[in-house]
């Protein structure tokens, strides 16, 4: 059933016989091929490698399947990293081991030598324990310093 | 003549995923006068309707690979080309073009509308005429898919069958639409319709 009137559905009818201007659609062909030919040259390879990729996968159905075996894969690695031994010893401790590593390897250095330098180098003193958030401590001159001193504060 | 003429759709179809482009051309030649009056009747503007039909047609060279043929390639290319017409047409807005004057005095040779002005009254063809251009101008003001239902409906003389799924929607949709397009021009087109 047609609700509409009967002149104004014989005027739209009227509608499917105007045409675009003669020859239009020969030259429609022709512009089609020429913009065609122009976007070929125009993309670079790995735009070409993208084009051609995303047609490929657009014929590619992946099942609802697939994601849920791929996070059930997911799951079980992440579940076998956090329940590793190995992996959970604490960051502090592995700091400590390996500052304390980093000073035996050093020869002829030692915290309770007698340094002839009147300022030596700050060391840090390693600690089993919150090495890592804990500010370095430093040797300090060996002289005392004198009383009158005017720039002490 | 060219190539592939004669061939049918499925075998245009096959050779260019084949890399056949000459099987393409004859595709472009068999369906833009389907789809220029599709997208012309949904635009109203001839420049715009050419650069759609060139993206319409860009596209589905790209997607021709994935056309599986599940649905006829004339429904593809038709839903191709009615979802860019009516992204188009939502970024544009309501700016209105009506060019259709140009195209519009083609049809006084046409053999229907001869027909519908042949009373020898000049009032009632200058009506009609009005009427026309009234009626265009009732179109343009209709939402965008309003207009395509009513080009595919009444203008094309698609079955909501087919405009169902070109839009993917439902036939009841499709009705339902009709029916508030239908109301919404006779709304615009009261005052110079005779009682």
């Amino acid at each position: 059933m047609n609700d509409l009137d009967p002149e104004i559905a014989k005027l739209l009818r009227l509608k499917r016989y105007e045409q675009p201007p003669e020859n239009y659609y020969e030259d429609f062909l022709l512009e089609f091929q020429r913009r065609q030919r122009v976007r070929s040259m125009r993309l670079s390879l790995w735009e070409k490698i993208s084009l051609r990729f995303s047609e490929l996968t657009e014929q590619i159905r992946i099942p609802a399947y697939a994601y849920a075996a791929v996070g059930a894969c997911a799951l079980v690695v992440s579940t076998w990293i956090l329940a590793d031994p190995s992996t959970q010893a604490s960051p502090g401790a592995s700091i400590a081991a390996t500052a304390q590593k980093t000073i035996k390897q050093k020869p002829g250095f030692s915290l309770t030598s007698d340094a002839p330098s009147a300022f030596q180098t700050p060391v840090t003193i390693p600690s089993q324990r919150f090495v890592g958030t804990l500010p370095p401590q430093y040797l300090l001159h060996n002289s005392p310093v004198p009383e009158n001193d005017p720039f002490r504060f | 003549m060219p190539e592939h003429s004669e061939a049918t759709e499925q075998d245009l179809i096959a050779h260019t995923q084949a890399g056949d482009p000459t099987a393409f051309d004859e595709l472009i030649r068999r369906l833009t006068p389907r789809l220029y009056g599709l997208v012309y009747h949904m635009t109203s503007n001839h420049e715009d309707t050419n650069d759609l039909l060139q993206e319409v047609f860009a596209k589905a060279y790209q997607s021709l690979n994935g056309f599986q043929g599940k649905s006829s390639f004339y429904t593809w290319a038709h839903s191709i080309a009615v979802n860019k017409t009516l992204n188009f047409l939502k970024k544009r807005g309501k700016r209105h073009h009506v060019s259709l004057n140009d195209v519009d005095s083609a049809i006084e040779n046409d053999p229907d509308f001869i027909e519908a002005t042949a009373s020898k009254d000049p009032v009632r063809e200058t009506d009609i005429k009005e009427l026309q251009k009234k009626l265009n101008e009732a179109m343009l003001k209709l939402s965008p898919n309003h207009r395509a239902v009513v080009t595919m409906f009444d203008i094309q003389g698609m079955p909501h069958s087919e405009i169902s799924k070109i839009l993917g929607i439902s036939e009841g949709t499709v009705r339902s639409r009709l029916f508030y397009a239908h109301q919404a021009l006779q709304n615009y087109l009261k005052e110079f319709r005779k009682p």
